[in-house]
């Protein structure tokens, strides 16, 4: 390593990976400090982190609904707990960290991400998702399966 | 005035080698020898793709919609679909900030669906509305948190207020 032919190229690459690592690293950082907060103030607590509009004014849950309260749960271990409020984050949760360690895999070596999380069709995938839960957790029958409770 | 003869010979001798025994040995010394038809066929393959229209991106979207021709200006309106996602996912962080994310896609919506504009502007996307329609959503979604956080403060202090004023 330090018997290089050419010392000029080592130095540029090192310059880039730290740039580069720059998002992943703040982004793990930020989430980081908001789960040391979520983890001082529990969300099951009503009114805790405020209300929610579309819940206090529509009735309805949203997707997203409970995503604190799981993620409160899933920091302190139970995975049940956070399945009954939000089942789609749970199982959404590994996945966002999977791309998370990719981004970093790919930031620390120099490569872009892959250009399919980016598409067209990685956005209606995601939109569908996300509406078909908040669909389907609305419904009476499915309710008490798929709503915070 | 040695060397000018030596050149028009090589590739008479490189062709003669390839056309007539059809050595492996340097087939692409002579390109233009009709001999060696298969080791030809992946560079033919690899300079007609680059030197078509110069498409900007090449990515996978140009490959299913046009295979064979020009992949990126054939838009009647002369705009390339390179980077309609930009468009897409602006519409969809737009409407995800009305149906649940709030102002954690309004946001992005915002930033996106200007970035699609721009590509739109640029000729890389057709579908500037798509754009110019999650730019919207998402200022109209970072309205309704401001005003609902704006409410939740008004009416923490008026609760506060209350409270201590009933209570002592």
């Amino acid at each position: 390593m330090t018997v290089s032919t050419t010392p000029a190229a080592p130095p540029e690459p090192r310059v880039r990976r730290g740039r580069s690592l720059r998002g992943p690293l703040v982004t793990l950082g930020a989430v980081g400090v908001a789960c040391v907060g979520l983890a001082l103030r529990d969300p099951h607590r009503a009114g805790s982190y405020g209300w929610c509009p579309l819940q206090s004014t529509t009735g309805l849950y949203c997707p997203l609904c409970g995503g604190l309260r799981g993620t409160w749960d899933l920091l302190h271990g139970d995975v049940a707990g956070a399945w009954s409020m939000n089942p789609l984050w749970v199982v959404a949760t590994p996945l966002v960290m999977v791309v998370w360690a990719l981004w970093f895999q790919r930031s620390a070596s120099g490569r872009t991400m892959p250009s399919w999380l980016a598409s067209t069709r990685a956005a209606i995938v995601l939109a569908a998702v996300l509406l078909a839960f908040g669909v389907l957790r609305n419904l009476p029958a499915l309710e008490t399966f798929l709503a915070p409770r | 005035m040695t060397f000018p003869p030596n050149y028009p010979s090589e590739p008479e001798n490189n062709q003669n080698d390839a056309g007539a025994g059809g050595a492996p040995q340097n087939p692409y010394a002579a390109p233009g020898g009709p001999g060696a038809t298969p080791p030809q066929q992946p560079p033919a393959f690899g300079a007609s793709a680059p030197g078509g229209y110069g498409a900007p991106a090449p990515g996978p979207y140009p490959a299913p919609g046009y295979p064979g021709a020009a992949p990126a200006y054939t838009d009647p309106y002369g705009q390339s679909t390179v980077k309609n996602s930009l468009g897409v996912w602006a519409l969809v962080l737009g409407i995800l900030s009305f149906v649940s994310c709030g102002i954690f896609s309004a946001i992005p919506a915002v930033i996106v669906g200007n970035k699609g504009k721009e590509a739109a502007d640029q000729g890389l996307a057709n579908n500037r509305g798509m754009s110019q329609a999650g730019v919207i959503l998402g200022w109209i979604g970072i309205a309704l948190t401001i005003v609902v956080v704006g409410i939740w403060i008004i009416l923490i202090i008026v609760g506060v207020s209350v409270g201590s004023t009933s209570s002592s």
